[in-house]
């Protein structure tokens, strides 16, 4: 379920959640995870491109596991929405993972949504679970009325755990 | 088929030959699909598809500068015939579309409006009302002594009918029309007898009628374009409806009645893949849309099919996903509003329904969107979820088209229709997926536990998916769905699921959904005996799949493709909502377990069954599980450490991935199908995190059908 939906642009990158140390690796520079209201890309970011790894290990049982590592497929993510000051009425939220932003058209496919949800006072919270392969989110914000429209607010993983959405 | 059985007329003498002009044109491709309807006070003739009502000008110079009327298609030699107004006389049609004049004798003063062709014996029989005419046979073959000459079977007195237009049915031999009150009418053309059957419940001037193969009869109303479907085999026939197609203050039509409504050689409508209960395939006057020159669609694009993929055999699984122009931007919530957005192609109406009752209908209660104008792009559109909508899965049918009021069934000429399955739930429940809404992650098993097999992680592979509804910070169901994507392995294994810190009793039992390949099932999933909350999905996969052909094993071999053969669901609500802090994450812990009664590792004795449980790295084994197994052979379990099912090196014997993945073929060690698997795990999830998706995989290595 795919559509596009022309936005107004706006380049205002929020940064909202704070990366936390430790956990399973990741960048050692440790950026923030970034919200952003309105993501537009309008340039392809450079491509860097490395010789493919080879195995090593002629067979799976010679590999060694670090201890505690468990393979998980899948990272939380924490989503915060704080959006009390700005709607005081209904909205609905749906966070998705399959989605682009090509020339101020957003396209998401609705069905990769990870979380369907409403509140009635613009707050709320939930852990989602993501796939280690995702690197961002999108926020649909249905808000209700006699002429209803739809927002958005991308999260990209930046940094290590613990992940926050934070949404306001 | 006894439609070539000689009929002899029981008319009397007839006169000698008249010689006819020939038509020099080609005739028609043998019996189309196609109809042909003339219109217009000079001839024009167009193509009908009769399936969607789309129609296309053939001609617009017959060679005429008056009326046709009374066509039909002769099945004999695949020419048309009509009554020309301006020649007085039967003409004969061609693929040139040129009216060529036929020297007919003993007509009567009459200009016909209702005539066809008998399937049995080369025959014209046109009629008129009235004390002056009546019914009268045309004999077409040449070596007939009364060929081309009028012979009249009975007077307009004695058989007087309102109608406008006849066909014969493909077999029977009997004319069949709708009179202008809805009576339908089957007609002895032999001895010129009438049979009014019944009221099929719709009137008007059906100047239009034809047959199909199958005995179907479709009625043309003139004033609204709107084709009926009749069933004269049926006990009481009823019109039926059946497409929006062309109106026209004069109409008249013919087809080849031995030809199918729509020729399965050639795609060109839209289907919609709900269920057949929801009128979806052909057969079952589904929603479809003609493609022939339609530019309407919604989303990026339409296939185009001769009949409907019903789910789950939808090409939204199998094929292209045309299913794509409607996001449900909300959740669907009992008693509130709700949003999609639909991105549509060209401007036109949009209509829609959800089935909000589940009965499997789209009831006329049941639209949600009427008629709505569409712009090309994106379109944001708020609907009410009545507060009587049922809790749980449904179907909703969204149709696109340049007519702005349609039904939920029935063809249209162009446009598109969308299916989609879609849950409603209680108002203010908010609903987390894994990996998403209607996406897939993997588990995929190695079975010779506690001895390291040859990981290539094919041994019981399964989609699966969970989902958990939350309302006010508590728990209150989760659904878990799964289809066996893979058994590469002789073993006979299960599949449950355990939820972690959750108690059976904690779980309202009576109220669970369990299904198995979309069908109910009547034995509970919750596992009896133990006090832990433990769902069996299958005790043996071989009991639901088979290997293919000329392979031992169901989709891991090269050329040992087939379709997903189980799919299963179990929606388990709580008897009281669980505080979300208690709830276990997803995936929670799902296992395999030896099937009962079905040998398995030696190393664990004879027919370990339940005691048997492959889970996740470090997931405890649930207390149905044998603990003495534990260390054997190549385990390293340790309780104490709270390290389970792990190897000396700390490689498991089940992993899952975040999507549906393409696993190692048989017998290929996962690191040669997905060399990035082992930096992965050097690196401790540091590196590599997308090593499972396909552009990372050495594909050769991997199944595929």
């Amino acid at each position: 379920m795919k559509y596009m939906k022309r936005i107004n642009l706006c380049l205002a990158t929020c940064i909202l959640s704070a990366c936390g140390g430790g956990g399973g690796g990741g960048d050692s520079t440790s950026e923030p995870s970034t919200v952003t209201q309105v993501t537009v890309a309008a340039e392809p970011s450079p491509v860097t491109v490395v010789d493919e790894p080879e195995a090593t290990a002629s067979a799976t049982q010679e590999i060694q596991v670090p201890d505690g590592f468990t393979l998980a497929a899948n990272y939380t993510v924490s989503l915060e929405v704080d959006l009390e000051s700005v709607n005081s009425q209904r909205i609905s939220l749906s966070v998705c993972t399959d989605f682009s932003t090509v020339d101020s058209l957003v396209s998401i496919n609705y069905d990769s949504c990870l979380l369907k949800a409403s509140t009635n006072n613009g707050l709320f919270s939930s852990d989602l679970e993501v796939g280690n392969a995702l690197d961002s989110l999108i926020l649909a914000i249905g808000i209700f009325g006699e002429s209803s429209a739809v927002d958005y607010r991308i999260w990209e993983r930046v940094g290590s755990e613990p992940y926050v959405f934070s949404v306001r | 088929m006894d439609y070539l059985r000689k009929v002899f007329l029981r008319s009397t003498v007839f006169s000698a030959c008249i010689c006819a002009t020939v038509s020099s044109a080609e005739p028609f491709q043998n019996c189309p699909t196609e109809a042909f309807l003339v219109q217009s006070g000079v001839a024009k003739l167009y193509g009908v598809q009769l399936a969607t009502g789309h129609y296309q000008l053939l001609s617009s110079d017959m060679g005429t500068s008056s009326k046709l009327n009374a066509i039909a298609f002769n099945f004999h030699d695949n020419y048309l015939y009509a009554w020309s107004k301006e020649f007085g006389t039967l003409v004969k049609i061609g693929t040139d579309y040129q009216a060529s004049a036929l020297e007919t004798s003993n007509n009567p003063d009459a200009t016909f409006y209702v005539g066809d062709i008998s399937l049995e014996d080369n025959i014209y029989y046109a009629y008129r009302p009235g004390s002056s005419y009546g019914l009268y046979a045309y004999n077409l073959d040449e070596s007939e002594e009364d060929y081309l000459r009028a012979v009249k079977i009975v007077s307009g007195d004695d058989l007087s009918l309102n109608i406008f237009d006849f066909a014969f049915h493909p077999f029977n031999h009997y004319a069949y029309s709708v009179d202008r009150n809805g009576v339908l009418h089957r007609i002895d053309v032999e001895l010129g007898i009438d049979t009014a059957l019944n009221n099929v419940g719709e009137s008007g001037t059906f100047g239009a009628v034809y047959f199909d193969v199958d005995g179907h009869l479709y009625i043309s109303r003139n004033s609204d374009g709107y084709i009926f479907r009749v069933d004269v085999n049926d006990a009481t026939p009823l019109a039926e409806f059946y497409a929006y197609g062309p109106s026209s203050s004069n109409n008249d039509g013919a087809r080849c009645a031995m030809a199918p409504i729509v020729d399965v050689e050639i795609s060109n409508i839209d289907f919609g893949d709900a269920p057949d209960s929801y009128f979806s395939s052909l057969e079952n006057n589904g929603a479809r849309h003609g493609l022939l020159g339609s530019t309407l669609y919604l989303g990026e694009g339409v296939d185009s099919e001769s009949d409907s993929f019903i789910h789950p055999l939808s090409d939204d699984e199998t094929g292209i996903d045309d299913d794509d122009g409607v996001g449900f931007v909300s959740g669907i919530e009992v008693g509130e509003d709700s949003i999609v957005e639909v991105s549509a192609v060209g401007s036109g109406f949009l209509n829609a329904w959800i089935d909000w009752d589940q009965n499997g209908v789209f009831d006329t209660d049941e639209k949600i969107i009427s008629g709505q104008s569409l712009t090309e792009g994106n379109n944001v559109i708020t609907y009410s979820v009545p507060i009587s909508a049922k809790v749980g899965d449904t179907w909703s049918r969204f149709r696109y088209s340049s007519t702005e009021l349609i039904e939920a069934s029935g063809g249209v000429s162009d446009g598109e229709v969308e299916d989609y399955s879609v849950t409603v739930t209680e108002t203010g429940v908010s609903t987390v997926f894994y990996p998403s809404e209607n996406s897939w992650s993997t588990l995929a098993f190695e079975d010779n536990w506690p001895s390291i097999g040859d990981y290539d992680f094919n041994d019981l592979v399964i989609h699966y998916r969970t989902a958990i509804s939350t309302k006010n910070g508590a728990v209150r169901r989760i659904r878990v769905l799964g289809q066996v994507a893979a058994v590469g392995a002789s073993y006979h294994n299960g599949f449950a699921i355990h939820l972690p810190g959750i108690l059976r009793s904690q779980i309202d039992e009576a109220r669970i959904q369990f299904t198995v390949n979309r069908a109910d099932q009547a034995e509970s999933p919750l596992e009896s005996g133990p006090s832990e909350a433990i769902l069996i999905a299958f005790l043996d996969a071989w009991d639901y799949v088979t290997p293919g052909e000329d392979c031992k094993y169901h989709r891991t071999e090269s050329g040992c493709g087939s379709s997903i053969q189980m799919d299963f669901s179990i929606t388990v609500p709580f008897v009281n909502a669980i505080p979300l802090a208690q709830m276990p994450t997803t995936p929670f812990d799902p296992f395999m377990f030896a099937t009962p009664g079905k040998p398995h590792n030696p190393a664990l004795g004879n027919n370990p069954g339940r005691s048997l449980e492959i889970h996740l790295k470090n997931h405890a084994p649930t207390s149905v599980f044998n603990i003495d197994y534990l260390g054997r052979r190549d385990d390293r379990s340790n309780g104490v450490q709270e390290q389970y099912f792990l190897s000396e090196n700390g490689m498991p014997w089940a992993i899952h991935v975040a999507n549906k993945w393409r696993y190692p073929k048989e017998y290929m060690d996962v690191i040669y199908a997905y060399p990035h698997f082992q930096s992965f795990i050097s690196s401790a999830g540091g590196q590599d995190g997308d090593w499972y998706l396909e552009g990372r995989a050495q594909l050769q290595n991997t199944f595929s059908q």
